[in-house]
């Protein structure tokens, strides 16, 4: 259940109960974003270096 | 001649192509998200200064290694974090703003740069340090360019919303206990290790153009953070993409016809984006009715 914190728009995706930091909620799912694209551009550079058969 | 010709075959027959586009694709995802993060942050002018203060550091490494990947890139990195910190040092001890503070230091740099290299190397030294060649990207430069995108997303990812909140409501980050100096200064560093890795493709002089000409063009077509960043870098990478081909096509300079792309994007972005563009702004809607 996500709740609004009211400020500025940003959603508190802590459950209820659980403080949560305005700076750090969704990290998670950022870092999922983040190492799937790293993730692809090592597969391009690897195609690009001649690694990849 | 045919499609596969004109846009593909270029990469798939040619590894040096290959490696400059997957170069381009590796600025275009570290770079776009910092460039619009400069934006917002009204620091547009700062990233400029910074490309340029790289250039000293990187003609040390030049004087004391010669052309080493390493050796040019870690002189680089020093001499731009070194130029932020003094720029930010003498901001806060005198009256002098930071704009500045950095215009001057990235003048002294540039000229010191300049001065180390021509005395030291040839010509032809100067212009790949002025200039770069994204052709001439060798695997361990595609190695390094790749690893700082890399890291510079995983770090955005975990501080990404500080630095948002910091932009637009810096007593809410106070409030809530925010790092603010230290992640002005983690953005920094993130701005001057992207630079880096411009520098190796497009020179010191242009690094800046694949960070800045997408974030400002992505203004006019997004409005969410997410959607700048990714629109940034799609039209950074689609630039890289068309830039290479117009270059091997038409026997142009690749560095010079990738930032003129990307310039052409804005220019139509000012044009005809879909948010505050000329066309928005000047050209009458119809009016809502019942």
């Amino acid at each position: 259940m996500r709740r609004p914190i009211g400020v500025h728009g940003f959603a508190d995706e802590a459950r209820p109960g659980v403080a949560a930091s305005p700076l750090s909620s969704g990290v998670v799912a950022r870092l999922l974003w983040a190492g799937g694209l790293a993730t692809l551009l090592w597969i391009a550079a690897a195609w690009a270096m001649g690694w990849l058969p | 001649m045919d499609l596969y010709a004109a846009l593909i075959q270029p990469f798939i027959e040619f590894g040096f192509m290959r490696r400059a586009l997957v170069a381009c694709l590796a600025l275009s995802l570290g770079c776009g998200p910092v460039g619009v993060l400069l934006v917002l942050r009204r620091m547009s002018l700062v990233g400029d200064a910074l490309s340029h203060a790289v250039l000293p550091g990187a003609a040390i490494g030049f004087m004391i290694a010669g052309l080493s990947l390493v050796v040019m890139s870690l002189g680089g990195f020093i001499a731009g974090i070194a130029v932020a910190v003094l720029s930010g040092f003498v901001a806060r001890v005198t009256p002098q703003r930071e704009d500045a503070s950095f215009a001057a230091f990235y003048l002294i740099s540039l000229a010191l740069g300049v001065l180390i290299v021509s005395t030291r190397g040839s010509n032809v030294d100067l212009m790949h340090v002025l200039f770069g060649t994204i052709l001439a990207v060798d695997d361990a430069s595609l190695l390094l360019v790749v690893s700082i995108a890399t890291l510079t997303l995983v770090v955005l990812a975990v501080i990404g919303r500080g630095l948002i909140v910091e932009c637009f409501d810096p007593g809410f980050l106070r409030a809530v206990g925010g790092p603010g100096a230290a992640l002005h200064f983690a953005f920094l560093v993130l701005v001057v290790m992207n630079l880096v890795a411009g520098f190796h493709a497009l020179g010191t002089l242009m690094a800046v153009g694949l960070m800045m000409l997408p974030a400002v063009a992505a203004r006019f077509w997004a409005s969410q953070i997410a959607t700048l960043a990714v629109t940034s870098s799609a039209i950074a990478f689609a630039s890289g993409y068309t830039g290479l081909l117009l270059s091997y096509h038409a026997s142009l300079p690749s560095g010079p016809a990738i930032i003129l792309v990307a310039g052409g994007v804005y220019i139509v972005s000012v044009v005809a984006g879909p948010r505050g563009s000329l066309w928005a702004r000047f050209l009458p809607r119809r009016h809502l009715e019942a």
